[in-house]
């Protein structure tokens, strides 16, 4: 028990700091945001260390299992969380509200999501599914409190709870076949039998919740709607860790579970990622709200992403990876450079309230243009490191006809990456902007120094990454 | 491992973190940004110390790529950056950084966005000086796309209301052919299975297929930078519509990187897909001389003048290098060092003329009789300019044309048209500057350039009648 | 010779960088005196009768090798002493003619002239003469110094000179070589040979002002006297003298070029005397005579196979003596521009007639002289024509009824000792040679001028004198500019709107544009926040997956 109990330390960590939260919470008269966000950080820190040292090892093997590559991206999961709840912290203090929830909700975002990255058992999975959307549900419901965000909200927990649905229903129908929740029984069966039609409907009603929470075309729509409206911190959690998650979990399961079904699904993905694209790239064009905006240009990524990914071949896995980095490091950029977009305490989300905002925060400028051209896949920032992988995979599969749907859709995003560029640097300023917090500029700091040895030193990811991917390679 | 102090990569180097100086740099009590400006020169004067060192340790007459660096940038797939550099790249390098010091003359009392005009020109700055010491088709191609975005942001900060226009002009042009260059990059890796450095893409070899894609690919891109009908558009839409020295000067450097595209991808050998390719282009290359230099006679706005007489040089030498002829290369790399110090001095000073003009609202008939220095160095750089013997220009393009006009009469006929007009229209500008019956300027009212800076122009004229008298002086042993 | 140009490089340099507020005719004089004293050396070396080899190696390379050659030997300095000659002459002019305001600057452009000159007589290569070709219109440019006269003069002479940079490139290009020596091996290894002799032709037409191309010397009548004397004898002309010798052996590549430029040479010599008979304006009468006398010079040189030397010192030599004339009675009448306004002349300067007479007739020798080679008709025609103008002229200042105002008959003055001078040397350097060979038809050729100057045949052309249309017509440049500048501004404009605006402008970038908003509009329209919609995408996506299941068979 207590052998199992310490393989699952990571989560473990992490599900003791609610209680202290909330014992804080009770007895402690001078808290804010910060005690939550120390009582998190600890908490997170403890949990990756010992992450790191139990990383192959799995309390309860036949429900989670962790490996090199479920820890690689738990810990990811952990440290992008870590980096949210730091800059979260600033807006709590900054607009005096309670942060209790917030963190509590984060905190348990992160566990769900860690142990559905690990699991390895359906019904582990569409229970931590469910947690995780619910969590998020809760999240979103911290932000504003009118009619129209309320309506959204409503519908993405019909949706949440939907997928859900859809996700134990298919697990029982794989459960109610094979006489397993397993994986490896699941796996080992459609090794020997043939795909039917309800199999199929099955297998969809798994990777469909999944790619929601992935939030590819045409499936993005809450993730969104939310992104406009909720508060900056929850739209940052939105934007990030679920990602992460949903795609550790995607490749896990149709690499190790479902690669049977490959002739079903490599094609179903590739139409969905270059919708994506399109659907990202066009959409961005015409947005004004920022945080959509980017939201856009989220959802390019992630068709670029699969797309890269989608010969399932140990080149797909690295480039697509390799993308995924570059894309979270980005966004995270991007959302640490709207926590410096504040003018008179309130945070700007239009493009026209930043209009000019270079004349009185060029760095700032400058940094996000720095995040705008590693979306762009331009050099010589991180995402062309991504681009250049995924492209140059697809060349190898001779799949030419994407790479050449993907430049279209990338020179129509570049007329959404322009017009914010055009907006900040060449427009006249409307507005006056608070003093950025230093805290910002480290973290803006420390994401451009990942870019530089990213971009410098690319063997970084690619190589010393590559060991800890192998229990998905082939 | 990359040699942290290895000469080609402080020369990319020292620019960008003159850019960071630069960034960094206080603005003075009255608001000037003098420091930035002082900074920026250092930068690019350090630089220029630094290429002279260079030439120093090449060997001029050999052929080739010299000075190579190598930095295994990855490993899956496996991709060297390599620099390197050859006399070619170096006077094209040496030329810009000296254009570039022109240019910072001439809007040293220009303060608007002075801070973020040299930020981004040093960044501009440093990546071209990254373009033209790549020595692969990995560095190339992101040297070649990262200068795109310096200039878009000067392009930004300093137009008139119809800058939405031409800069989506110019992101449709460039973009496009970045991406395919991108393309075609990643096309030609595979196809080598490897690595490929620039002086290995002479002797490739691909098949029918693929070559006929790959050479599109590599046409498109690089014409685009190059103002060759219809891709001209962008660089035309800009220059009139940007009264900016060096916002000109930038863009009208954009070209090379074009032209030098075409002097490191076209193999030696042309394979028959290309010529047919060579073919089209040289016909709307001639075409497109022909119908800039007539417009540029007709125009009455000078900065055209100068764009057009630009034009017309850029395809000349385009025309040159498709003939993969080595004498040809190496009299356009001279050429090259004269020709950008030429405009970049016109542009500067025509600038200067205008600024003037519309500050007093006076005419600009006669002008240059008011100021006898500004004349002087004008009157120097347009006869330079029209080919008389005052610079490198003179015998290079002699070699080039008696090559050309060897090759293919016709096309060389054309050529010699285009420059007599674009030639005749710079030299009645000149005229018209100087008309002292129509001057209605005092001597006093316009305001002459200090002697600093005329000694530094009268330098710059000593530089490139030197350039005539003795090519490759300042190599010390050449 | 190399130290010679040296010394006249630096010190024409020096005094054409050098702004003194002071001392303008004092630079002037030095500039003088050190082209006197290095005309003075090397005419000993002349004289002494040693060759002197000076040629290095300018360019090494493996693409072009350029040797500069100034070796001095006797044909160099047969050819280069003229120029050295009137530039001399016209230094002293210019230090001493009030009408003359830069001295200093005059004087030092005539030196760096002077080298550029010298390089282009001694020069074996293509390059270096292109390249003297070319200073020499640099520096002819600044010796002009009236805007409207250098605009043509420049632009004539910058086709000219481009012209000739397209004759040598294609040589160079086909026969590899720069030497002149090698020239004529283009009629074996060259192509195009039609078009490099036209091309050629057309080159020395621009340089040397012919027919067609004689606007550019008429704008030159601003100027004052002495620069235009220059001008037209040891500038841009001479250099299409030189070019028209060295490139010879080019010209009988093809079947079209000589006789070109001999019916150009026969058309010069007949709008000369047009000019010289016609026009009113006392300067281009001048500029007319410079015609004539190049007409008559090319005309031996191709017709006759003169020798080159006869023929530059008969144009130099003989035109400028006669444009010394003319200077005269302008400088007598107080700068009066118009012969018509001039009259009666005699009354107050016999003794400048007298000197314009003998002149006259020295000229006359030497033109009998130098065309020895020629038909004796032939130059019987030539001494006639130059008596019968030269009546014509003359009797209308001397002798005719005067319409000058009284202040200039007041103050009619005879010719200035510079003007003497300058008159002696060059009437003594035509007449002496020979002087006793054509006695007799030079005392024929007094008589006709007597007789001319009393019965006056061409006394009708004065009636043009009055005639505004026939003194300010510029039919070429009207033609010029109906045949080619305004065809070439109209295309510009037709290409700019058809090609930039509609083709590009209208159609590409907007058709793109259309394209990308009408994507936009469609797609963002998609973006609607409705659960019903959503629901509409979940059901698609399930759709999608089992129509790729059933089209894979499963």
């Amino acid at each position: 028990m207590f052998v199992q109990m310490v393989a699952q330390s990571p989560e473990i960590f992490l599900l003791m700091g609610l209680p202290i939260m909330f014992l804080l919470n009770k007895y402690r008269k001078n808290k804010t945001s910060k005690t939550f966000y120390s009582v998190s950080k600890i908490m997170l820190l403890f949990s990756i260390l010992s992450g790191i040292i139990f990383y192959n090892r799995s309390g309860y093997a036949e429900y989670v299992q962790n490996n090199t590559y479920t820890t690689l991206y738990k810990i990811f999961v952990q440290i992008f969380g870590l980096g949210i709840f730091f800059l979260s912290c600033k807006w709590f203090l900054n607009k005096n509200r309670s942060s209790l929830q917030y963190y509590a909700y984060g905190t348990g975002l992160i566990v769900s999501l860690m142990i559905l990255i690990s699991s390895v058992h359906f019904l582990v999975l569409s229970g931590a599914y469910f947690i995780s959307s619910l969590l998020i549900y809760y999240l979103m419901r911290l932000s504003s409190e009118d009619y129209e965000y309320e309506m959204g909200n409503r519908r993405y927990f019909v949706f949440m709870f939907m997928f859900s649905l859809m996700i134990l229903l298919s697990g029982l129908w794989f459960y109610h076949k094979i006489g397993s929740w397993e994986y490896a029984k699941i796996a080992a069966y459609y090794a020997k039998h043939a795909w039917n039609r309800a199999d199929i409907m099955a297998f969809a009603g798994i990777l469909l919740p999944l790619l929601y929470m992935l939030g590819i075309a045409p499936l993005h729509f809450n993730r969104i709607e939310q992104s406009g409206l909720s508060i900056l911190p929850v739209g940052m959690i939105n934007q990030i860790l679920p990602v992460i998650g949903a795609y550790a979990v995607i490749l896990n399961l149709l690499i190790n579970v479902f690669s049977t079904a490959s002739s079903i699904y490599v094609p179903f993905l590739r139409i969905l990622s270059i919708v994506s694209l399109f659907w990202g790239a066009i959409s961005a064009t015409k947005e004004d709200n920022l945080r959509r905006l980017f939201g856009y240009c989220c959802l390019y990524s992630v068709g670029f992403i699969m797309l890269g990914l989608l010969p399932f071949n140990n080149n797909g896995i690295t480039s697509s990876f390799v993308y995924l980095i570059a894309y979270l490091l980005t966004i995270f950029g991007v959302y640490s450079v709207f926590f410096a977009f504040k003018s008179n305490g309130e945070y700007v989300s239009s493009l026209q309230d930043i209009s000019g905002i270079f004349s009185q925060k060029p760095y700032v400028s400058v940094l996000l243009t720095a995040f705008i051209v590693s979306f762009a896949g331009s050099p010589p920032m991180l995402g062309f490191l991504g681009k250049l992988q995924s492209v140059e995979n697809m060349i190898r599969e001779q799949d030419y006809w994407s790479i050449g749907l993907a430049m279209l859709a990338l020179l129509l995003l570049l007329n959404a990456f322009f017009r914010v560029i055009r907006v900040m640097f060449f427009e006249i300023r409307t507005k006056n902007f608070d003093r950025t917090d230093r805290g910002i500029y480290f973290c803006l700091f420390l994401n451009m120094i990942f870019f530089l040895v990213g971009v410098l030193n690319p063997a970084l990811f690619i190589e010393q990454f590559e060991t800890l991917l192998q229990p998905i390679m082939r | 491992m990359l040699n942290t102090f290895s000469i080609l990569s402080l020369i990319i180097v020292i620019p960008f973190l003159g850019m960071l100086f630069t960034l960094f740099a206080k603005e003075a009590e009255d608001g000037s940004t003098r420091n930035a400006c002082s900074v920026a020169v250092f930068a690019v004067i350090a630089n220029i110390i630094m290429i002279l060192r260079i030439f120093m340790l090449i060997e001029v007459y050999q052929p080739g790529i010299q000075l190579v660096e190598t930095y295994n940038w990855m490993k899956n797939p496996d991709i060297n950056i390599v620099f390197g550099v050859d006399v070619l790249s170096l006077m094209l390098l040496l030329a810009i950084h000296i254009a570039f010091i022109i240019g910072f003359i001439g809007v040293r009392n220009n303060m608007e966005h002075q801070k973020s005009l040299m930020v981004w020109s040093l960044l501009f700055l440093s990546m071209i000086t990254g373009f033209f010491v790549s020595a692969d088709i990995f560095s190339f191609y992101i040297f070649f796309e990262a200068t795109l975005l310096p200039l878009f942001m000067i392009l930004g900060m300093f137009g008139d209301i119809k800058r939405r226009e031409y800069i989506n002009r110019f992101l449709l042009y460039n973009m496009l052919g970045a991406v395919i260059f991108f393309v075609a990059t990643l096309l030609l890796f595979n196809y080598q299975h490897g690595m490929l450095e620039l002086q290995q893409l002479g002797n490739m070899k691909l098949n029918d297929k693929m070559e006929y894609f790959i050479w599109a690919a590599i046409f498109i891109s690089l014409l685009s930078r190059i103002p060759v009908w219809p891709f001209h558009y962008w660089i035309s839409s800009v220059n009139s519509s940007i009264r900016h020295p060096m916002v000109f000067l930038i863009s009208m450097i954009l070209p090379l990187t074009g032209i030098y595209g075409f002097v490191r991808f076209l193999p030696k050998s042309l394979p028959s897909i290309m010529s047919n390719y060579i073919f089209i282009l040289q016909i709307i290359g001639i075409v497109t001389m022909l119908f800039i230099a007539l417009i540029g006679l007709i125009n009455k706005d000078r900065q055209y003048k100068i764009f057009s007489y630009i034009t017309v040089y850029y395809i000349m030498y385009l025309l040159g290098i498709l003939t993969r002829n080595e004498v040809i290369l190496l009299n356009i790399a001279f050429s090259f060092f004269s020709y950008l110090i030429i405009v970049a001095s016109l542009e500067v000073f025509s600038h200067y003329i205008s600024r003037e003009q519309s500050q007093q609202g006076i005419m600009d008939d006669g002008i240059l009789c008011a100021c006898p220095k500004i004349s002087i160095i004008y009157a120097f750089m347009t006869l330079a300019a029209v080919g008389l013997p005052l610079s490198s220009l003179f015998l290079n393009n002699f070699l080039i044309l008696s090559d050309l006009l060897a090759v293919n009469i016709k096309m060389g006929i054309i050529m010699l048209l285009s420059l007599v007009i674009v030639s005749s229209s710079l030299l009645r500008e000149l005229f018209r500057l100087r008309d002292i019956e129509k001057c209605g300027v005092e001597m006093h009212q316009v305001e002459d350039i200090n002697k600093g800076i005329f000694i530094f122009m009268l330098f710059i004229c000593f530089i490139l009648l030197m350039s005539f008298v003795k090519p490759l002086w300042f190599v010390l042993g050449a | 010779m190399i130290n010679s140009i040296l010394i006249l490089a630096i010190c024409g340099s020096f005094g054409s960088i050098l702004i003194p507020k002071r001392g303008n005719r004092m630079i002037g004089m030095l500039s003088f005196l050190i082209t006197a004293a290095v005309f003075f050396i090397l005419s000993k070396n002349y004289l002494s009768g040693t060759d002197q080899i000076h040629a290095f190696s300018w360019l090494k390379y493996m693409s072009l090798q350029v040797d500069i050659d100034l070796s001095a030997n006797a044909r160099s300095y047969n050819r280069v002493f003229p120029v050295y000659v009137l530039s001399l002459l016209s230094m002293l002019i210019a230090n001493f003619n009030p009408e003359e305001n830069k001295k200093q600057r005059f004087c030092s452009l005539v030196m760096l002239n002077i080298c550029a000159i010298t390089g282009a007589v001694c020069a074996v290569n293509l390059l270096q003469l292109l390249i003297c070709s070319c200073l020499i219109t640099v520096l002819g440019f600044c010796t002009i110094d009236d805007m409207d006269a250098r605009k043509k003069y420049a632009f004539y002479n910058l086709l000219s000179d481009l012209s000739l940079f397209s004759v040598c490139s294609l040589a160079y290009g086909y026969i590899g070589s720069l030497e002149f020596s090698a020239l004529p091996k283009f009629d074996k290894l060259g192509a195009h040979r039609d078009l490099v002799a036209v091309l050629l032709a057309f080159s020395v037409c621009l340089k040397l002002g012919l027919f067609m191309f004689h606007n550019q010397l008429y704008d030159l009548s601003v100027l004052n006297f002495n620069r235009l004397s220059y001008v037209l004898f040891c500038s841009a002309p001479f250099a299409g003298l030189i070019i028209l010798y060295k490139f010879y052996p080019l010209m009988s590549v093809s079947d079209y070029a000589e006789p070109l430029l001999k019916i150009m040479t026969i058309l010069t010599l007949l709008c000369g005397i047009y000019t010289t008979l016609v026009i009113d304006n006392i300067k281009e009468k001048a500029i007319g005579f410079a015609q004539i006398l190049t007409g008559i010079g090319l005309m031996n040189l191709l017709f006759f196979s003169a020798k080159f030397e006869t023929v530059e010192q008969l144009i130099l030599f003989g035109g400028y003596l006669f444009v010394l004339n003319l200077f005269f009675v302008y400088h007598a009448s107080s700068h009066e521009m118009k012969v018509s306004q001039m009259g009666g002349f005699i009354s107050g300067t016999k003794f400048g007639f007298g000197i314009i007479t003998v002149s006259l007739f020295a000229l006359v020798h030497y033109i009998l002289i130098t065309q020895a080679s020629a038909p004796y008709v032939i130059s019987i025609i030539s001494a006639g024509i130059l008596i019968l103008i030269s009546s014509h002229i003359f009797r209308q200042i001397f002798f005719g009824t005067s319409h000058a105002d009284e202040r200039i008959m007041a103050l009619l003055k005879n010719p200035t000792w510079y003007m003497l001078i300058s008159l002696i040397v060059i009437g003594g350097l035509l007449g002496y040679p020979e002087y006793q060979k054509y006695q007799n038809e030079l005392l024929v050729g007094f008589l006709l001028f007597i007789l001319f100057l009393f019965f006056y045949p061409l006394r009708r052309l004065e009636q043009a004198y009055a005639n505004e249309k026939i003194q300010e017509s510029d039919v070429f440049e009207s033609i010029f500019d109906f045949l080619i500048i305004t065809p070439l501004t109209i295309l510009g404009r037709i290409l700019w709107l058809l090609v930039d605006f509609i083709l590009i402008e209208r159609t590409l970038i907007n058709s793109i544009s259309k394209t990308t908003a009408f994507l936009i509009n469609n797609v963002t329209k998609l973006n609607v926040y409705s659960g019903v919609r959503y629901f509409m995408y979940v059901i698609l996506s399930v759709a999608l997956i089992f129509l790729i299941a059933v089209l894979r068979g499963k």
